[in-house]
C-alpha cells in the first residue's frame, strides 16, 4: 500500500501551500489575540505574542514573499508551526483543510513554479486539480544572504482582531 | 557501582574537604579548640569511612593516618604545628585531585606514604608522643558532650551526685565491640544513671573504633566505679574523671557540634533542574497573578457593590499575597549563602601570600549573605581576579611597609551585605593602591591611549584603564597574577549579570572595589518606560538617577560635542542617547525628555525617552531562541529579553551593556 501524507493547506495570496501536519501545532483565530511590535527587526515579523506563557514571534508570510499588504478579516489565521528554534507564527490568509496526499502524487517543483522564492519549496503536490506547495518551513524562516533584511521604522503595537 | 551512590560520594567528599579545610585553616590561625579539632577529626573519619566504602583505598589510607594524628590532638596528646597543618593540607589537595579524577574515571594513586612520611616527620609530633602518658589525662570533657548537654547534666545532679565521664578503650581487634560496650552500660547502670554514651546514635553493628565515652551520674566514688568495668574482659584501658562546673569554660558559640548535626540531618539534596522548574512555573503564575489583579480591578468598577466581586476581590488578594509567598520562598530555594564562595579564600591567600613572602590579614564579613545560584557561579571569577590582584600588586612586602610606617601585616577584607535590593559585594585592602601614573604610562605603552588623552583623563578615567582588554601593571608575569585578564574579567562577568563596580583608590593607603549585584535574574526590579509607541524595562540596578528636562532648559543643559547632544552630570560629560534613535521608532526629537542615568559597571550614559511609566517586579522571558544571525527576529541589537506586562501585553528589556558598548565603540571610533 502506498503512503499516505497528510498536509495542513492554507492560502497566502492566490497560492496554497501546504506543510506536513506534523509540523503544525495549532491553528489560531485573530480574535483576542494581542500581538506586540518587535523593534529592531525585520520587516516581516509582525510582532510576539504570548501563547500560554511561551514568546511566539509571528512572522507574515505575505510580507516574506513580497506580495501586498492585505488588511486582515475573518479569515486571517496564526498558524503556530515547530521550528528548529521553537514554535513560531504564521500570519496566512486562510486555512482550508488537513489533506492527505498519497507518496506518489508528491513530486519535484518545476523550474518556474511560482513568485515565492523556490529555495522555501521543497515539492509540489497534485490534490484532484489543485497544485500545493509544500514549504520548507525552517528555510522560509532562516535568512541566507540576498533576502530582504531592512529594518521596519515601526508605527506602534496593535490590538489585532 | 551504582551511579545515584557514586555522585553522593563525590558531593559528600567535596563538602566534606572544605569543612575539614576550614576547621584546619582556623586552626592554623586560632590554635587548637575541643570543638573544631573535634569536627576536623569527625569530617576526616567520614572521609575515610566514605572512601573505603568506594574501595578507594590509597585514599582511605591517607585518611586514616590523618585521623590518628588529629585523634591525638583531639585527646591533647599532641599538638597540632603549622608544618604538620600543611602537610595535611597537602594530604587534602592529593584526595581532591583523587576524588576528580575517579570521577572522570581516570586513574591516580595518592603518594601516601611520602605524606604520612612528611607528616610524622614533623618535629612537634616526635617530641610530644613519646610523652604520650603524660599529657594523656587532659580534660576534654567537650569531647562528645556540648556545653548544653554539660550544663543540662549538670543540673539535673541530685543531692550527693556527681557527673562523671569514663573513657574506655577496648583491645584493638576487639570482635563484636555493641555487645562489649553493653556490658559496660549494664554494669554502669548498676552504679547510677547513663546521661549519654558516645556511641548512642550508632547501630550496635556500626561500632568502630577503639575509644568510648560514657557520662554517667553516680553517687558512687570514682575508683568504686572504675572497679565495676575494669574487669570486663578486651578493655584495655579505663579512665574515670568528674566532671565540674564553671570549669573548663568555652565560649558560648563553639557549642554548636550537636545543634549542627542536626541541622545537616534536616537537608535534602534536590536536583537544580527541578528547582528550576519550579521557579519557571512561579514566573508563570506570577505574571498571571499580575493580569489577574488588573482584570479585578476593571470587574470591581463595572460591578461595584455585587456581593461576589466583592469576595472576588478579597480573594484576589489574597491570592495575589500568597503567589508572592510562594514566589520568595522558591527564590529561596535557589539561594546559595555566600561562605560557599568566600571560603575557599583563606585558603588562597595563605597560599599565595607564602609563595610571595607576604603577611596578610584576611577578614571576611557577611558571609551569610544570599545570592542566586546563577549570579554566584558568575562571582567566583572576578573574585578570584580581584583577590590575587589583592595578592600581588595590592599588599606590599613586610619590609616594604615598615618603611612606609605602616604594620608589616597588610589586611584584605572580603565583606558582602544587601542594602535597596540589590546585593554588594567588596573587597578591601591596605595595600598600595593603584598609581594612575603608572596606569597612564602603561597605557601609552600598550597603545591603548595616546599621550595627549592621557593629559586631558580624570582620575576616574585613568582608573577606568585598569579595565581594558590587554591591561595590566605588573612589569613581570608572576604565577598569580599579571597576564592583563584579570580585570578585563572582572568587568565583562559583572557586566553580563547587570551589576556596577565602584572603585575607592587612595595611593599608598589602599584600594575598595566594590560591586553592587542583583538578587536574581530571573524576576528583576524594573523601570518601566516609553518611547514613541514602544515600552522597555530597564534594570532598575542600572538606574542611577532621573533627570528631567523642559523645553525651556533644554538650551541650558543640553550641549553638543560633534554634533551629538551630551549633559555635565555631577562634573561628567555624558552622551545622550534618543530612545526614539535606537530602536528607529521616530517621533521627533523633543525638547523636552526623561533623562536616565544608567550606569554600569564603570561607565555611564543618559538614554532619553519620552514617558517614565514607573517601577515594576518582571520575570524575563529570554528572546535568544529567535535572535542572532539567520534567526527569525534578526540580531535585535540593544534588546536582552521580553517581559509580559500586566495587560498582557509585552514590554522589552534594554541591553544597557550593548547600548553602552555600542555608545563606547563609537566614541572610540570618532576618536581616531
Amino acid at each position: 500500500m502506498e503512503d499516505i501524507n497528510q498536509f495542513v493547506i492554507f492560502k497566502v495570496g492566490t497560492e496554497e501551500y501546504a506543510v506536513p501536519i506534523l509540523k503544525v501545532n495549532e491553528i489560531i483565530r485573530l480574535k483576542g489575540i494581542r500581538i506586540t511590535e518587535v523593534p529592531n527587526t525585520k520587516k516581516y515579523v509582525v510582532g510576539i505574542m504570548n501563547l500560554r506563557g511561551e514568546v511566539i514571534p509571528i512572522m507574515d508570510l505575505r510580507m516574506k514573499f513580497r506580495m501586498p499588504k492585505k488588511k486582515m478579516d475573518d479569515d486571517t489565521r496564526i498558524m503556530i508551526v515547530n521550528i528548529q528554534d521553537g514554535s513560531i507564527g504564521f500570519l496566512v490568509d486562510s486555512v482550508s483543510e488537513v489533506a492527505r496526499i498519497p507518496s506518489g502524487d508528491i513530486i519535484d517543483p518545476p523550474e518556474e513554479v511560482s513568485d515565492v522564492d523556490s529555495k522555501y519549496i521543497t515539492k509540489i503536490a497534485k490534490y484532484d486539480d489543485r497544485v500545493f506547495i509544500i514549504l520548507d518551513v525552517d528555510m522560509v524562516v532562516s535568512d541566507k544572504p540576498g533576502e530582504p533584511d531592512e529594518m521596519k521604522s515601526g508605527k506602534g503595537e496593535g490590538d489585532i482582531g | 557501582m551504582n551511579d545515584t551512590l557514586r555522585n553522593a560520594f563525590y558531593e559528600e567528599a567535596e563538602e566534606l574537604f572544605q569543612e575539614i579545610e576550614d576547621c584546619l585553616l582556623d586552626l592554623d590561625s586560632t590554635g587548637t579548640t575541643g570543638d573544631k579539632i573535634n569536627n576536623l577529626f569527625r569530617y576526616m573519619h567520614t572521609l575515610k569511612g566514605s572512601s573505603a566504602a568506594m574501595k578507594i583505598q590509597d585514599m582511605a589510607e591517607l585518611a586514616h593516618h590523618i585521623e590518628d594524628v588529629l585523634g591525638l590532638v583531639r585527646d591533647q596528646k599532641l599538638e597540632l604545628t603549622g608544618d604538620q597543618i600543611d602537610w595535611i593540607l597537602q594530604g587534602l589537595d592529593e584526595m581532591k585531585v583523587r576524588v576528580a579524577k575517579h570521577r572522570e574515571n581516570e586513574a591516580y594513586e595518592i603518594d601516601v606514604d611520602a605524606i604520612t612520611a612528611g607528616l610524622d616527620a614533623c618535629p612537634s609530633r616526635a617530641a610530644v608522643s613519646s610523652d604520650k602518658k603524660a599529657a594523656g589525662k587532659a580534660e576534654d570533657t567537650g569531647a562528645f558532650l556540648s556545653e548544653k548537654e554539660k550544663s543540662s547534666m549538670l543540673k539535673s545532679l541530685g543531692p550527693e551526685e556527681k557527673a562523671f565521664q569514663i573513657r574506655i578503650r577496648l583491645t584493638h581487634d576487639t570482635p563484636m565491640k555493641g555487645a562489649r560496650l553493653f556490658l559496660v552500660t549494664d554494669r554502669l547502670e548498676q552504679a547510677g544513671r547513663i546521661y549519654k554514651t558516645s556511641w548512642e546514635n550508632t547501630e550496635p553493628e556500626n561500632i568502630a573504633g577503639d575509644r568510648f565515652s560514657v557520662f554517667l551520674v553516680s553517687q558512687l566514688p570514682k575508683k568504686e566505679i572504675e572497679g565495676r568495668i575494669h574487669t570486663i574482659s578486651e578493655i584495655e584501658e579505663t579512665d574515670v574523671s568528674e566532671i565540674c562546673g564553671g570549669r573548663n569554660p568555652v565560649p558560648a558559640a563553639k557549642s554548636g557540634t550537636s545543634g549542627d548535626r542536626e541541622e545537616l540531618q534536616s537537608v535534602i539534596r534536590v536536583n537544580i533542574k527541578k528547582l528550576d522548574q519550579l521557579m519557571r512555573i512561579v514566573e508563570e503564575l506570577s505574571v498571571d497573578k499580575e493580569r489577574l489583579k488588573q482584570l479585578m480591578k476593571k470587574v470591581s468598577q463595572r460591578y461595584r457593590g455585587d456581593e461576589d466581586v466583592t469576595s472576588l476581590s478579597a480573594l484576589t488578594n489574597q491570592i495575589d499575597f500568597i503567589g508572592n509567598e510562594l514566589q520568595e520562598s522558591v527564590m529561596s530555594t535557589r539561594m546559595y549563602t555566600l561562605d560557599s564562595v568566600f571560603n575557599r579564600f583563606p585558603r588562597m591567600i595563605r597560599d599565595l601570600s607564602k609563595k610571595e613572602g607576604k603577611e596578610i590579614a584576611f577578614q571576611v564579613e557577611g558571609e551569610s549573605t544570599e545570592l542566586d545560584r546563577s549570579i554566584m557561579e558568575k562571582i567566583i571569577d572576578p573574585l578570584n581576579h580581584m583577590i590575587r590582584n589583592s595578592v600581588d600588586h595590592g599588599i606590599e612586602s613586610p619590609e616594604e611597609r615598615e618603611k612606609h610606617g605602616k604594620s608589616r601585616k597588610g589586611t584584605i577584607k572580603l565583606s558582602a551585605g544587601q542594602e535597596q535590593g540589590h546585593i554588594f559585594i567588596s573587597l578591601k585592602d591596605d595595600g598600595k593602591g593603584i598609581n594612575l601614573r603608572r596606569v597612564k604610562e602603561k597605557a601609552i605603552a600598550r597603545g591603548l591611549i595616546t599621550q595627549a588623552q592621557a593629559g586631558s583623563m580624570t582620575e576616574r578615567e585613568a582608573l577606568e584603564l585598569i579595565f581594558l582588554p590587554g591591561f595590566s601593571t605588573s612589569d613581570k608575569v608572576t604565577e598569580v597574577s599579571g597576564r592583563g585578564v584579570g580585570m578585563n574579567v572582572v568587568k565583562e562577568n559583572i557586566e553580563a549579570i547587570n551589576g556596577m563596580i565602584d572603585m575607592d583608590n587612595e595611593e599608598g593607603r589602599g584600594l575598595a572595589i566594590t560591586m553592587k549585584l542583583p538578587l536574581t535574574l530571573a524576576i528583576i526590579q524594573s523601570l518601566l518606560i516609553r518611547t514613541n509607541t514602544f515600552r522597555f524595562v530597564l534594570p532598575l540596578l542600572s538606574v542611577v538617577e532621573i533627570i528631567r528636562v523642559r523645553e525651556t532648559e533644554y538650551d541650558k543643559k543640553v550641549r553638543f560635542i560633534q554634533e551629538k547632544e551630551v549633559m555635565n552630570w555631577r562634573g561628567e560629560v555624558l552622551p545622550v542617547l534618543r530612545g526614539s534613535d535606537l530602536f528607529h521608532s521616530g517621533g521627533e526629537r523633543g525638547k523636552s525628555f526623561a533623562g536616565i542615568v544608567l550606569g554600569l559597571s564603570t561607565h555611564k550614559i543618559i538614554l532619553a525617552v519620552e514617558e517614565i511609566i514607573g517601577q515594576q517586579q518582571v520575570v524575563i522571558k529570554p528572546l535568544d531562541r529567535f535572535t542572532g544571525k539567520g534567526k527569525i527576529l534578526g540580531e535585535l541589537r540593544g534588546i536582552s529579553g521580553t517581559v509580559i506586562l500586566g495587560d498582557g501585553d509585552f514590554a522589552y528589556v534594554l541591553d544597557v551593556q550593548a547600548l553602552l558598548k555600542d555608545v563606547m565603540e563609537k566614541r572610540k571610533d570618532e576618536k581616531k
